[in-house]
């Protein structure tokens, strides 16, 4: 079994400095009050445990640290940033300890969404995906929208890194523009050629065949900043 | 003055009943669903677990997001954490996670399809404010979201 060991309190006597003292009066190694941060000591304990300090990544962390109320009589440790530093990209970025979240994708809880409610061109090529993504699902599931066999996850994130960074908010939300008709057209297809069919219920899927996505997108229009029906019924 | 009063009046409930009456609008139904996460625990600047919640079935075919909610649910002792909620789309909040139980709200997630899987998890500030060897985080979430069709 391996062992892993803490030398960091010998660089600390190392330097002569005199070692942080935690709560009970013990001293706990690897660990500094927030303020010591740019000290030469932990400068040199960070190097040591090979962080790079002119990193986007440490940047990150440590102004993360900072605004979300590390004081400065707050204690920290090495450790720590090592491991907030591993759910930054390169460029500072959060992604996450799985990669999950798409950079430019991320935002504050209460930010106002509609800053990013902007229709922006979408490429024909997801266009095109995500209208057979929905028109199979509409298939499978009988029209019914099954948040656990979707697959819409998958080609939003896809789409997202197709474009820019700066894009991405306002590229899904206009991508789900898109989405949100198509879903729309289907049910409205299959109902007109059945009044009574409920979703849920089996229909006959050729009813389908001449709806596509031209078909579509051809019935509509951007209407400031959501996708409208141009037959709007008033 | 009398009469002014009541012509006045006479004409304001007229203009209220010409608005009942032409311009009644168009309510749209409206659901939520309500999911909760495995324990979430992270320690030490750490990421914790990612939980998975499916909407399950929504209804209608044209939905938007009109507010989430997040109770957390934090251990006794938690220190600092950022909680992090991503919607099917990939929109990913981040919020100050409350280091005693409380409800969050989020208007991030406004307008958009609420259909699929969400994710949810913590991630431990890397400082302690409550004496902890190492800090450590300890929370359970409930979403909450609430939709129009």
């Amino acid at each position: 079994m391996s062992n892993i060991m803490n030398y960091s309190y010998l660089i600390q006597n190392m330097f002569g400095e005199k070692n942080s003292i935690w709560g009970t009066g013990s001293a706990l190694p690897g660990a500094f009050q927030f303020s010591q941060l740019n000290s030469g000591v932990v400068q040199s304990q960070l190097k040591a445990a090979g962080i790079d300090t002119g990193s986007r990544q440490y940047k990150a962390v440590i102004q993360k640290m900072a605004e979300g109320g590390c004081t400065s009589g707050m204690f920290t440790n090495v450790q720590a940033i090592k491991n907030l530093m591993k759910q930054y990209n390169s460029d500072g970025d959060y992604v996450g300890a799985d990669g999950s979240v798409v950079p430019g994708m991320l935002v504050s809880g209460d930010a106002d969404s509609s800053s990013w409610h902007k229709m922006i061109d979408v490429s024909e090529e997801y266009r095109q995906k995500i209208f057979d993504m929905v028109k199979e699902e509409f298939i499978k599931e009988n029209g019914v929208a099954n948040g656990d066999t979707t697959n819409r996850s998958s080609v939003y994130r896809a789409y997202q890194f197709s474009i820019d960074k700066s894009d991405r908010l306002k590229g899904t939300w206009s991508l789900q523009q898109y989405e949100s008709k198509y879903s729309k057209a289907l049910y409205d297809a299959v109902k007109a050629a059945n009044p009574d069919w409920k979703v849920g219920k089996s229909f006959d899927t050729s009813i389908l065949d001449n709806v596509t996505r031209e078909s579509v997108e051809a019935n509509l229009k951007i209407s400031s900043n959501t996708l409208k029906s141009i037959d709007v019924k008033v | 003055m009398k009469a002014v009063s009541k012509k006045a009046l006479t004409a304001v409930i007229a203009c209220m009943m010409a608005c009942v009456m032409f311009v009644t609008p168009v309510f749209a139904a409206t659901n939520y669903f309500s999911k909760t996460t495995v324990k979430l625990n992270a320690y030490n600047g750490g990421s914790s677990t990612v939980s998975a919640l499916s909407s399950g079935s929504v209804s209608g075919s044209e939905r938007s997001i009109t507010s989430v909610s997040l109770y957390c649910n934090v251990s006794r002792g938690s220190d600092p954490y950022t909680l992090y909620v991503q919607s099917p789309e990939g929109t990913t909040a981040i919020l100050d996670g409350p280091t005693s139980s409380t409800t969050l709200t989020s208007n991030a997630f406004a307008g958009e399809d609420p259909e699929g899987k969400w994710k949810i998890w913590i991630v431990n500030s890397g400082y302690t404010t409550h004496g902890n060897v190492y800090p450590v985080s300890t929370v359970t979430v409930t979403l909450k979201v609430y939709y129009e069709y």
